[in-house]
């Protein structure tokens, strides 16, 4: 018995769900794409960036908020490098290529593991949850919520949403730490938003 | 050029759901800033993901989805702008 069998058992039991509640695997459909979760993730990056603290944080800096956009753009393109390297080495089938699969979703064609999806959930959620824990816990639910989607969806099996959250998480953590890029980065749109009289409050 | 309805589609949902959260984030003290937000954003929800099935290969990838969304989230910026110099005229 290896971590492999456990996998495709785990998998089969958690997708063998599908089918006996309508209600739930309809929430699953709305959550398991590519649009529902990141853009909500996105859209919580974005009001940090605007919203001022004193009316949602008081005693925290702006700057904090809206380095976690920064972050979470850098974070999503090295974990997009990451994984294009990982599937040059790793090229595991999707669960519906080896299993008798429940799918509720389309059939990607990449490799399944790492998790692209969970990666960048958890990419988007840990850069909300360093700037600000109080939106930061319901983006990592969400998030979490969003990686067991695509096992329950039948796309991806465990391990695969567990290496992809662990790659999203650490990236960021690895990220977050770049503070002088950031900064950098952050003076530099201030100053773009300036010249183009984009400030809105 | 024809742009993809997929592409139309997904980018008047995170532009208008940028624009919600826009009026959200900016509402200060304003009930009414912060309805009309969430107003904006749960119709442009409920329109893009009840309009047609999003479970489907998209022609768009997820770095070109970011790139999109990093458009309209600066237009939806510009758009908000234009509105507040002129909600100041008044």
């Amino acid at each position: 018995m290896n971590i492999i069998y456990l996998d495709e058992n785990l998998f089969l039991w958690i997708n063998g769900f599908v089918g006996k509640a309508p209600f739930f695997d309809s929430v699953i459909k709305l959550i398991v794409n590519e649009y529902f979760v990141p853009v909500s993730l996105s859209l919580i990056l974005l009001y940090l960036w605007f919203v001022r603290p004193a009316d949602f944080a008081p005693g925290k800096s702006k700057e904090k908020n809206q380095e976690a956009l920064l972050t979470a753009a850098f974070s999503i393109g090295l974990v997009a490098l990451l994984i294009g390297i990982s599937n040059q080495f790793i090229a595991r089938s999707r669960p519906f290529e080896q299993l008798p699969t429940h799918l509720l979703f389309y059939r990607p064609t990449d490799p399944s593991f790492p998790s692209n999806a969970a990666a960048v959930g958890f990419a988007l959620a840990t850069a909300i949850f360093i700037a600000n824990r109080r939106l930061g816990v319901p983006a990592i639910i969400l998030a979490t919520f969003y990686a067991f989607s695509r096992v329950y969806a039948g796309v991806h099996f465990p391990l695969d949403v567990i290496a992809g959250a662990l790659l999203g998480v650490l990236t960021t953590m690895a990220i977050s730490k770049l503070v002088g890029l950031i900064k950098f980065s952050i003076n530099l749109a201030r100053s773009i938003q300036k010249k183009l009289q984009l400030e809105l409050s | 050029m024809v742009l993809d309805a997929y592409i139309l589609e997904y980018f008047l949902f995170t532009f208008f759901g940028s624009f919600g959260v826009l009026q959200i984030a900016l509402a200060k003290n304003s009930k009414a800033k912060v309805f009309f937000g969430a107003v904006v954003l749960i119709v442009s929800y409920y329109w893009f993901f009840t309009s047609r099935d999003r479970n489907v290969h998209s022609v768009v990838e997820g770095s070109q989805l970011f790139l999109i969304f990093a458009i309209e989230a600066v237009s939806a910026v510009i758009i908000t702008r234009i509105f507040n110099l002129l909600a100041k005229r008044k």
